[in-house]
């Protein structure tokens, strides 16, 4: 409204005759200078114009929406007490995937989140966290989330406003609540949310008829039932790896995508330091070859469907041990199994030692087993678990049958039921069960019979565009949410910032339909009062530690029941036979929430190192046996579903199998992941349209290669490596990844540093001195879990960009910090894998720096490898002459996105502290020179030495293991010089005079004295002197 | 004299017979036949008509250059097949490539001077105006492969506000000096070798803007006993100065790659081999040139066929030195013991380049092998084809050893393949495109041969009889 057009209030003043008059052309000239407003504009736009309207004007407004605090904008000449602009604040919070909290520090520049680290203080973080947490502020920032309420109707997007949906609601559930909540449905994701379940429950009360569905992809149903039956009750192992001398994991991913995996590798990390007292041994049965896996001391590849089988010789083998006493022994040793793949010797003696192993280390012992299994072989694990004495020691059975799990035959009933036409409004609390519900009970088709579908979520998905309404959810990052952590430690979540897009959590949005409590600050709050843990000072202590320290859940003690055979089919597989496909979170994407995340789809996968895509992962023997290969496409088929995928050729995979991990191939995810309303081709498989109800983890399908190929992308071996290069590699890799077996290392702890010999190295010049600090750091092989987060932390702290799968496919990726993969073993059916971070070793000798003609990287008095980008012409000599090829090179201007119309936003998710590099710069790892540099002016200002572990780079901030250390060399008491004295350590390729600042520790591993000679085909044993 | 009276009737091989060495200049009487032949050229209305199809399909080229680079200013280096672990591909192939071809200028004009070899008379112009425009091609890729293009001249050492001096450390920064100073040096040999037969086109143009511009470039000379007596002395001396710089370019553009420690390029036997290879295809590039020259301009009596046949010799012979060398890189990559440095060569030879090397092979150490043949050294068709196949070789030969060495070094993980984008092929066109731009132009206005130093070894200016200082071969 125009000051002008505002005049019936008191006397009326006119500035011309026109005025007065309200001429026409006065009128046209109003209309010119004040336009209406975007009313007028918006009454007849796209959804494409929408957003770039609502991109534009928003990311104009960015500035001033972000708050420090939920009221202010306050100018500097006010400045709150405390507040220095510019200076970065840390917040606690946390976030939640598939019902398990992660809490987390994020660090916040005048009001923007920047970067996420772990809660130090927090049990199951301890100051770290995975890769999908580092990869949460790309996520809040992503241009493609959501902007706002949207009206659907057929292909029909209306801008509406949560104005209008309030309306709407207030008419609808008033209506339903009338009713009980007959014909009302709700699709919920797995949380444990104690605020969300109980606004849950209360919304259970108001329509006690309304259909309340959990679901998520990743389903922990079979675990809830399994551990049901040796527990009373649901129940969920918290293991303390540090505690266990022999663990087994039967097909769980315990370091990798086992949702404590962060936790479980801090402690199992502990136990492989030889020098730290005694190492434990893990033994690993797996389909895939997995993170876990490639830490395993010994692993036995099978297939998922006989894991029960083998579990159940491992128990008549422990039987014949006379270790522990099981309700079906009779049974058991009448009848042990035998023939299939336990007739191999290798199986017999694997079993032996194993269980002689486990007997050994009786009540310091654990058995974890993969959450796909079905309940049987759950089950029969978790009551080993119990008979092996292991209950108290070295795991803690809690009872989750509070928190839900994803519920199959609720879904099977909700999809009936729509078909029934008997749902007229169902509300998705964030979830996407278009894309990831199984295909056979094909939620779309069932779901476009609901009258009212109303969708809350990130982003406009697969769902959301089949909706009538659809709602912006806030991130983790912009609401107030709370959950439990593995081990049930309440955690809460503050936003960092107001929701940039007008966004509602689920809690918020599960109030507003009950017209009860909106706030979710309010709903976290009465949680917590509820609790009973004291009154405002205590709550904003809470706050601030994010955490409710010595919160639990209820343990549980097991029994030893009897429990039915699982499926003893042990024969190998033949070609003629159909292959047993697995169906496997996504180490990157998850079940596909996190596919438009680019830094995700960029990140390598651990084990494949592919970019960009999902692959059938298939052993070698498999895949040459069906006439496939890597970037072979093949069709996979169960029952009348069918999807065709490219295949790529996994040593050390299980025979007779495939793995297919889920959260790809998505339609309508966003301009990463693919949008193919926009033309943007989806970025791998969907297997979602394979896998169906009668079995989520894994089933029998048929295979048949179709004679296309796919081009995959990865970061290493980017093109097939030919004999010479296998045999060149196997060559070296010894000298490169240092690493033996605990009894050598018992006899010669310095192995690693004999394995190459060299004449003494002589410098052509004086060498600096280096008086005050030597930066140095430590890179522990035998810990290093391979998980990738280092490269992810390092990409959200240094502004690394994203260059998208071709420039990958041309070898340009941007990754200052990559994880090297390599696989050894004679067989590459049972091959065994190796992982090795390598980033800029600052090597002292830089042959980098002699090159450069324009002086652009040079040596600091402090031993760093500068690399001045304002100086820097990009000659790329530099990379040519680096021996580790850890140099990156702008070879277009990666950051052209910040100036698209629309993802401005992108900007903020910019470390302020880190230059963006132009166009023909060469960039790499500075060992986070702008964290030492703040330290320094830190400890400047108190006047003191920067200390021991004031200073922590991204990569190691945030690895799990605690495998990287950073600090001063010359304090001898610093952690980082501990380890460069450690017996262990070697500098990779030191026999050029380059004299790396990063020391590689010798990777150690445990075999079974039984078995160490059987397979020794650790990295170890590959050297040549 | 009656030795060269009837020389017209006679073929070749019944010359060869007959003289012991053969006249190096034939079928011109006079003087005056050599600076008519030479003169009426840029004297010519109009050029015949295979001149005017070259010189547009190079413009063509050039064109086509022009366009590639204006995609690479404003896009990026990202427009090559340049990667990680290849930093290096095409631009600096070409580089080497062409740096090489400029190297049989100032060795034939330089180095045979100063021994005093009359038989170069006949080629030196011709290959010192490649030796120029070679080094223009080369000049351009290190300047156009940088990343950042616009800031190029922090290379050279100029005093700045920023008080920063370029690395002298650095390989790239000395191949600045050492292309530089060969560029500055052969340009002013060329140009002073030039000067008298400016001036005999000066006096010889008819039209006013021909005297006046090559009046201008004649720098007033009038053929006075004092200006000869300077010219020589001056020609002595740069000839003098000129020789080092034979060796010290290639090798200070071997050192780009020796200084490295990468296993490949990292071997001291990189400054005599690239010197021999340069000599090899600078040759090559002068036979590629002079054979269809000689044919369009008739030149056969001023670059004869004992010319040709000479230049075949030098062939076989360099080509046997980057032979020997290929060998010997192998011989101690295997003798150091070094297990990088052995899988290099074996990767090279046998690895995913094995295409590329045994294409280099072929082209440089075999094909040459015909030479021995006198036969093949007369065979017209027969040296065109090998001096192709030499240049195709040379330049495989550089690609080779930037790109093999590179795509697979120390550590396995970053191993890749490079291929090259259109954009690279289309710009190693287009500099051929600028080279023979200029050649052409060269060869349409200025004196394609050094009449004066080629009347120098004709009988007539030796009128009491050869003293032996002029016709050694």
């Amino acid at each position: 409204m125009s000051s002008l057009n505002r005049s019936e209030s008191t006397k009326h003043y006119w500035r011309s005759l026109d005025h007065l008059e309200e001429t026409p052309e006065f009128q046209e000239m109003v209309a010119k200078e004040f336009p209406a407003g975007p009313d007028g504009e918006w009454s007849d736009t796209s959804r494409r114009r929408f957003l770039q309207l609502m991109g534009a004007s928003v990311a104009l407004g960015t500035a001033s929406s972000c708050r420090w605090q939920k009221e202010t904008l306050m100018p500097f000449a006010d400045r709150p007490e405390g507040w220095v602009p510019g200076k970065p604040r840390h917040y606690s919070t946390s976030m939640e995937v598939t019902g398990v909290g992660q809490a987390l520090t994020v660090t916040s520049y005048d009001g923007r989140p920047t970067k996420i680290e772990g809660n130090q203080a927090h049990p199951s973080s301890l100051g770290a966290t995975n890769s999908w947490a580092q990869a949460g502020t790309l996520g809040l920032y992503d241009p493609d989330r959501s902007r706002g309420v949207l009206a659907l109707e057929g292909d029909k997007e209306t801008p509406s406003s949560w104005k209008s949906f309030s309306a709407f609601s207030k008419i609808e559930f008033a209506r339903l609540s009338a009713t009980q909540g007959e014909g009302l449905a709700i699709v919920a994701p797995i949380t444990s949310s104690p605020s969300f379940l109980r606004a849950r429950r209360q919304f259970q009360k108001t329509f006690p008829k309304a259909l309340w569905v959990d679901w998520e992809a990743c389903s922990y149903q079979a675990e809830a039932i399994g551990t049901e039956r040796v527990f009373g009750k649901a129940a969920r192992g918290i293991y303390d790896l540090d505690k266990a001398d022999v663990i087994l994991s039967l097909e769980d991913d315990l370091m990798g995508t086992h949702p404590n995996a962060v936790r479980h590798s801090r402690d199992f990390a502990t136990r492989r330091k030889p020098e730290d007292g005694p190492m434990n041994r893990l033994w690993v049965v797996e389909a895939n070859h997995s993170l876990t896996g490639a830490l395993a001391d010994h692993r036995f590849a099978l297939r998922s469907g006989q894991i029960g089988a083998f579990l159940v010789a491992l128990e008549a083998e422990l039987l014949k041990k006379g270790g522990i006493k099981i309700p079906e022994a009779r049974q058991l040793m009448k009848n042990p199994p035998q023939g299939g793949f336990l007739a191999k010797d290798k199986v017999k003696a694997l079993l032996k030692a194993l269980a002689q192993d486990l007997l050994h280390a009786k009540g310091k012992s654990l058995v974890a087993v993969g959450a796909h299994q079905p309940a049987e072989v759950i089950a029969r694990a978790h009551r080993l678990n119990v008979l092996l004495g292991s209950v108290g020691n070295t795991v803690t059975y809690a009872d989750v049958s509070r928190i839900p799990t994803a519920n199959l035959s609720a879904s099977t009933e909700l999809v009936a039921r729509m078909r029934q036409g008997s749902v007229q409004t169902l509300i998705t609390l964030g979830g996407n069960p278009v894309y990831d519900m199984p295909a056979d009970l094909n939620f779309a088709a069932a779901y476009r019979k609901v009258k009212n579908r109303i969708h809350l979520g990130h982003y406009l998905d697969e769902t959301g565009v089949v909706s009538t309404w659809h709602l912006p959810q806030a991130h983790f990052l912009e609401c107030w949410n709370d959950s439990l952590s593995w081990n049930g430690t309440w955690t809460l979540a503050q936003p960092t910032m107001e929701p940039l897009w007008s966004g509602r959590s689920a809690t918020e949005l599960l109030g507003l339909v009950m017209g009860g409590e909106t706030s979710g600050e309010a709903w976290v709050r009465q949680a917590w009062s509820d609790a009973g843990l004291g009154g405002e000072t205590e709550w904003r202590k809470t706050v601030q530690a994010g955490f409710v320290a010595g919160s639990s859940l209820e343990t549980l003690r097991g029994t030893s029941a009897p429990l039915p055979l699982p499926n003893m089919e042990l024969s190998a597989w033949q070609a003629s036979d159909s292959i047993e496909v697995t169906f496997a979170s996504d180490p990157s994407v998850f079940d596909g929430r996190f596919a438009n995340s680019g830094w995700l789809q960029e990140l390598p996968d651990p084990m494949t190192k592919l970019t960009w895509d999902n692959a059938a992962l298939m052993a070698p023997s498999t895949a040459s046996a069906l006439g496939l290969t890597t970037g072979s496409m093949a069709k996979f088929a169960i029952d009348d579903r069918s999807i065709e995928m490219a295949v790529y050729v996994m040593p050390g995979h299980a025979q007779g199998c495939a793995t297919l991990p889920m959260g790809y191939g998505r339609t309508d995810a966003g301009h990463v992941a693919g949008l193919v309303a926009d033309r943007v081709t989806p970025t791998g498989f969907n297997v979602f349209l394979l896998r169906g109800s009668e079995a989520l983890g894994f089933s029998l399908a048929s295979v048949q290669g179709t004679g296309e190929t796919y081009t995959l992308v990865s970061t290493q071996d980017h093109h097939i490596i030919d004999e010479i290069g296998m045999e060149g590699r196997a060559d070296r890799l010894g000298d490169l990844v240092r690493g033996g077996d605990l009894d050598e290392w018992e006899q010669q702890p310095d192995f690693a540093q004999h394995v190459v010999h060299h004449p003494p190295l002589k410098s052509l010049w004086e060498e600096h001195k280096y008086e005050g600090y030597r930066w140095g750091m430590s890179i522990d092989l035998s810990t290093c879990t391979g998980c990738s987060a280092c490269t992810i932390a390092c990409q959200s702290e240094n502004n690394i960009p994203v260059v998208g799968k071709d420039e990958v496919f041309r070898g340009r990726e941007m990754a200052w910090i990559r994880m090297d993969r390599y696989f050894t073993g004679s067989d590459p059916d049972e091959a065994e894998a190796v992982h090795q971070p390598v980033s800029c070793q600052q090597c002292e000798m830089a042959p980098c720096e002699q090159v450069c003609p324009v002086a652009a990287t040079t040596h600091t008095s402090e031993g760093l490898n500068d690399m001045v980008y304002n100086r820097c012409i990009g000659t790329r000599y530099c990379s040519n002459n680096c021996p580790y090829k850890v140099r990156r090179f702008n070879y277009f201007n990666c950051n052209l996105d910040l100036e698209e119309t629309g993802s401005e936003v992108l900007k903020l998710v910019k470390n302020p502290d880190v230059t963006v590099r132009s166009r023909g710069v060469m960039e790499k790892c500075t060992y986070c020179v702008q964290r030492i540099q703040s330290a320094r002016i830190e400890a400047h200002t108190h006047e003191q030495k920067i200390q021991d572990g004031d200073i922590t780079p991204a990569c190691a901030q945030v690895c799990p293991s605690n495998a990287i250390q950073f600090g001063d060399l010359n304090d001898k008491t610093s952690k980082v010089r501990i380890a460069h004295d450690n017996d262990r350590a070697y500098a990779m390729l030191g026999e050029l005079n380059n004299k790396p600042r990063t020391a590689f520790l010798a990777r150690i591993r445990n075999p079974h004295p039984s078995l160490a000679a059987h397979d020794s085909q650790g990295a170890g044993e590959v050297r040549h002197g | 004299m009656a030795k060269y009276a009837n020389v017209n009737e006679l073929s070749d091989s019944q010359l060869d017979n007959l003289l012991e060495p053969p006249a190096l200049v034939q079928n011109a009487e006079t003087f005056h036949d050599i600076t008519e032949s030479v003169c009426s050229i840029a004297e010519a209305d109009r050029m015949p008509r295979s001149w005017y199809v070259l010189f547009t399909l190079a413009l063509c080229f050039l064109g086509v250059l022009g366009a590639m680079i204006f995609h690479l200013f404003t896009t990026g280096v990202g427009v090559w097949g340049n990667n990680q672990p290849v930093a290096w591909g095409f631009p600096i192939v070409n580089f080497v490539f062409w740096v090489g071809i400029g190297h049989a200028g100032t060795l034939i004009s330089a180095v045979l001077y100063l021994f005093r070899q009359g038989w170069r008379t006949g080629i030196n112009r011709f290959s010192e105006a490649m030796t120029i425009f070679a080094v223009c091609c080369a000049g351009l890729f290190p300047a156009i492969h940088v990343g950042r293009v616009w800031v190029i001249y922090w290379v050279f050492p100029i005093p700045n506000q920023m008080d920063m001096w370029p690395n002298f450390r650095s390989p790239l920064l000395w191949d600045v000096f050492a292309v530089g100073t060969y560029f500055t040096v052969s340009l002013l040999f060329w140009y002073m070798g030039m000067v008298p037969d400016l001036a005999t086109q000066r006096d010889r143009a008819k039209t006013k803007l021909r005297q006046f511009l090559y009046g201008i470039f004649a720098l007033g000379w009038n053929g006075s006993n004092r200006h000869w007596h300077r010219y020589e002395r001056a020609y002595l001396l740069l000839a003098a100065l000129a020789t080092p710089l034979v060796l010290s370019v290639h090798s200070v553009v071997s050192f780009d790659f020796a200084v490295a420690q990468i296993p490949g390029w990292h071997t001291t036997i990189f400054p005599p081999y690239f010197v021999a290879g340069a000599i090899f295809s600078g040759f090559a590039m002068v036979l590629t040139l002079s054979i269809p020259a000689r044919a369009l301009f008739n030149f056969k009596h001023i670059i004869t066929m004992r010319h040709i046949e000479l230049m075949c010799k030098v062939i076989m012979c360099t080509g046997m030195l980057v032979g020997y060398a290929y060998a010997m890189e192998f011989f101690m990559a295997w003798y150091s013991g070094n297990r990088y440095e052995g899988f290099t060569f074996v990767n090279r030879a046998f690895g995913p380049y094995a295409w590329a090397y045994w294409t280099m092979v072929s082209c440089n150490v075999i094909s040459p092998q015909i030479f021995w043949f006198k036969r093949a050294r007369r065979c017209i068709p027969l040296i065109f084809v090998i001096s192709i196949f030499v240049n195709i070789g040379m330049w495989f030969e550089r690609f080779v050893i930037t790109v093999t060495s590179l795509n697979r070094d120390f550590l396995p993980s970053s191993w890749n393949y490079f291929s090259p984008t259109i954009v690279d092929v289309l710009t190693l066109a287009g500099s051929f495109g600028l080279f023979f731009t200029l050649f052409l132009l060269f060869c349409r206005w200025l004196p394609q041969v050094a009449i004066s130093e080629v009347k120098n070894v004709m009988p007539s200016a030796h009128p009491h009889g050869n003293h032996g200082e002029v016709n050694h071969d």
